[in-house]
C-alpha cells in the first residue's frame, strides 16, 4: 500500500525533516506513527498524500510513484487516500452533511448516491442526528469524527490521520480509537500518528517511532 | 530500540478497549441514536446536480450572494463604467445617423446662367437623364425658385414683392448615386463644363468634416474607454483574489481531497463571470434610465439648432456585445487572478 525507499526530504528553509527512512505499509495493516515534536511524522504524512515530496529516494503509495505523477494525476491518488487533521480542517460555512458530502462531490461520485452514503457515513461515526448542524456547535471529539466520516465516506483503501486525539480527552480519543479499529476491521489500511503512547497500546497494533527524522523502530510488519 | 509493549499488558489493556467497543457498537445501533428519516434540513442543492458547470455556476452565485461588500462595490464598478461605454456608443450612434441622413441626401443643384435659353435647359437636362451616376432629376423653374425661396422667408417674404421680375434662373435638382465626396466633386465639375451653367451646389464638404470630427472623438473615447476597461479587468481579478484569501481553506481542503484543477477553479471563473453580467444588466437598465430620461430634452434642443432628428437606442447586437463585454471582463479578471494567486 505504501512504500518508502531510503526518503530524505528537505525543506526550502534546509531544515533536514527526513534522513534516508524506509519502510512499508502492507494493505489492511494498521500502524502508529509516534515520536517526540519535530522528529518528522507529519512530513512523512505529508509525502504520503503528496502535499510535499521526497528531495531524495523513492515514496510508493498505492504502486504508484508519486515522483513520477504529472500534477494531472495527483488528484485521482490523493482521492484514495483519506486524511485526518488534529485541527480537523472542517468548514464552518457550511453543515455538517454538507462537510462529508464535499469529499464524495470531488470525487465525482453519482449524486444520487451521496445523501444516501452521507448519512450512512455519519451514523457510522454517530452523529446521524447533528448532520443538520453547522460543525461549529459541535465538540471537539465530535468534530473530529465528522473529519472521519469526510474521510471514509468514499471509502479509501488508506487512511492516514495526524494526532487525531492530540486535542481530545482521554475518553473522546478512546471513542476515535474505536472508530480507526472499525476502519480497520472493514480492511482499510490506517496510519495514524500520535503522541498518546498510552491509547496506542490499548489497540495493540504495531509501532513505527521516530527520533529527529530517522526511524529507531519498525516492527516487523513495516519492514522493507 | 523498541518500544512494542510486553505482551500480558497489551492483552490487558486490549481487553479493556473490547469492552469499550462493545459498548460504543452498542450505542451506535441503539434507539438513542436514531437519525431521523428525509433530506437534511441544510441541504446545498448546488452541490448535488449532475451537470458539473450548473453546480459549478450555482456554487459562484451562492457566493456571490453571500459575498463581502467588495463583490458588490465591484459590480457597481462595472456598472458605472459599462453606463460611460454604453452611453459614448449611444451618442455616436445618434451623431452616426444623423450624418448619415445628410449624406444620404447627396443632394445636387445645378444653376443655370440666367441669360440660358428652354432649349439649353432641355439639352442639359437630357444629357444629365443619360448619366448613370444621377437620380431623381427635376427641373426647377424659376416661379418655383421664387416660391420656394418665399417659402424660407416666411414671414419676410413681402420683400420680394416689389421685384419687377423675378431674377432666379432656371436650376436643376439630382440626387447623385453615389456619396463618395471625390466622385461627388468630379461630377459637380464635370457638369460646370457644359455651355449655359452658371455653378453647381453641393453640401458635402462639411459632411466629410463632421464625419472626420466624429471619427476623431470615437478614436479618442475608444481609447479611453479601453482604459477603464482594463481598470475594471484588474478591479475584478483583485476582487476574485480577496474570493481565493477568504477561501483557502476550503482550497486546501478540496486538493488534499483529490479535487481537479477544474473543480477547484470552475467556480471562481463563474463568480467573474457573474459579477460581470450583472455589471452589464444593471449599465444596459441604467443607459434605458437616461435615454428614456434625457430623449425629450435632446429633441428640442436639436430642434432648437434647426436639426429633425429621431433619436435611436441602441441596437440589439450593440446591447448583446455590451452583455458580453461584461461577461468577458469578468472572465478575463477571474483568469488573470486564478493564474496569479491559485496554485493548484
Amino acid at each position: 500500500m505504501v512504500r518508502f525507499h531510503n526518503v530524505s526530504m528537505r525543506y526550502p528553509t534546509g531544515y533536514e525533516a527526513l534522513k534516508g527512512i524506509s519502510f512499508r505499509l502492507a494493505p489492511g495493516s494498521f500502524h502508529f506513527l509516534s515520536g517526540p515534536s519535530g522528529a518528522g511524522k507529519t512530513s512523512i504524512l505529508k509525502l504520503i498524500y503528496c502535499a510535499e515530496l521526497a528531495s531524495e529516494g523513492s515514496v510508493i503509495v498505492q504502486g504508484r510513484n508519486v515522483e513520477q505523477l504529472t500534477p494531472a494525476q495527483l488528484p485521482s491518488l490523493r482521492r484514495g487516500i483519506g486524511v485526518i487533521f488534529q485541527d480537523y480542517k472542517l468548514l464552518y460555512d457550511r453543515s455538517v452533511f454538507d462537510n462529508v458530502a464535499l469529499a464524495m462531490e470531488v470525487a465525482g461520485q453519482d449524486p444520487e448516491r451521496i445523501p444516501g452514503q452521507v448519512s450512512r457515513t455519519l451514523e457510522s461515526v454517530g452523529l446521524k442526528e447533528r448532520m443538520y448542524h453547522n460543525p461549529i456547535a459541535l465538540s471537539g471529539g465530535e468534530q473530529q469524527r465528522v473529519a472521519i466520516a469526510r474521510a471514509t465516506v468514499n471509502r479509501p483503501p488508506l487512511v492516514i490521520a495526524d494526532e487525531p486525539t492530540g486535542n481530545l480527552d482521554r475518553d473522546m480519543g478512546r471513542k476515535i480509537m474505536a472508530l480507526f479499529h472499525n476502519l480497520h476491521q472493514q480492511g482499510i489500511t490506517i496510519l495514524l500518528v500520535t503522541h498518546d503512547l498510552e491509547l496506542a497500546t490499548e489497540l495493540g497494533h504495531p509501532q513505527i517511532t521516530m527520533v529527529n527524522g530517522c526511524l529507531t523502530h519498525i516492527p516487523d510488519s513495516a519492514k522493507l | 530500540m523498541s518500544t512494542e509493549n510486553p505482551p500480558g499488558q497489551r492483552r490487558e489493556t486490549g481487553n479493556k478497549l473490547q469492552a469499550f467497543l462493545a459498548s460504543h457498537n452498542r450505542n451506535r445501533s441503539g434507539n438513542a441514536r436514531k437519525g431521523r428519516p428525509g433530506p437534511p434540513k441544510i441541504f446545498d442543492y448546488s452541490s448535488y446536480t449532475n451537470n458539473f458547470h450548473l453546480r459549478s455556476l450555482l456554487r459562484a452565485w451562492k457566493r456571490f450572494r453571500g459575498g463581502s461588500l467588495s463583490h458588490w462595490a465591484t459590480t457597481i464598478v462595472i456598472v458605472l463604467s459599462l453606463t460611460i461605454h454604453g452611453s459614448f456608443v449611444l451618442m455616436l450612434a445618434n451623431a452616426d445617423a444623423a450624418l448619415q441622413k445628410w449624406k444620404g441626401d447627396n443632394l445636387v443643384t445645378v444653376f443655370l446662367q440666367p441669360t440660358a435659353s428652354v432649349s439649353q435647359l432641355t439639352q442639359i437636362r437630357d444629357q444629365l437623364a443619360k448619366n448613370p451616376e444621377i437620380h431623381g432629376l427635376t427641373i426647377i423653374s424659376p416661379a418655383d425658385a421664387m416660391a420656394r425661396l418665399k417659402s424660407m422667408l416666411g414671414s419676410e417674404a413681402a420683400l420680394l414683392d416689389d421685384l419687377q421680375e423675378n431674377p432666379l434662373p432656371y436650376s436643376l435638382e439630382f440626387h447623385a448615386r453615389d456619396n463618395h465626396v471625390d466622385r461627388l466633386k468630379t461630377l459637380a465639375q464635370d457638369i460646370s463644363a457644359l455651355p449655359g451653367i452658371e455653378s453647381v451646389s453641393y453640401d458635402h464638404e462639411w459632411a466629410k468634416k463632421l464625419a472626420a470630427t466624429l471619427q476623431f472623438i470615437r478614436t479618442i473615447g475608444m481609447s479611453l474607454i479601453v482604459l477603464l476597461l482594463i481598470a475594471v479587468a484588474l478591479i475584478i481579478a483583485n476582487t476574485i483574489k480577496l474570493t481565493i484569501i477568504a477561501r483557502r481553506d476550503e482550497i486546501e481542503v478540496m486538493r488534499f481531497m483529490g479535487a481537479t484543477n477544474l473543480f477547484i477553479k470552475t467556480p471562481f471563473i463563474y463568480e467573474g463571470v457573474i459579477q460581470g453580467l450583472l455589471g452589464a444588466l444593471g449599465a444596459t437598465a441604467l443607459i434605458v434610465l437616461l435615454y428614456s430620461g434625457t430623449t425629450q430634452a435632446t429633441s428640442e434642443l436639436l430642434h432648437a439648432f434647426g436639426i429633425h432628428l429621431d433619436l435611436i437606442f441602441l441596437s440589439w447586437p450593440q446591447l448583446l456585445f455590451l452583455l458580453s463585454l461584461g461577461i468577458g471582463l469578468g472572465l478575463v479578471g477571474a483568469l488573470i487572478s486564478l493564474s496569479r494567486f491559485l496554485e493548484v
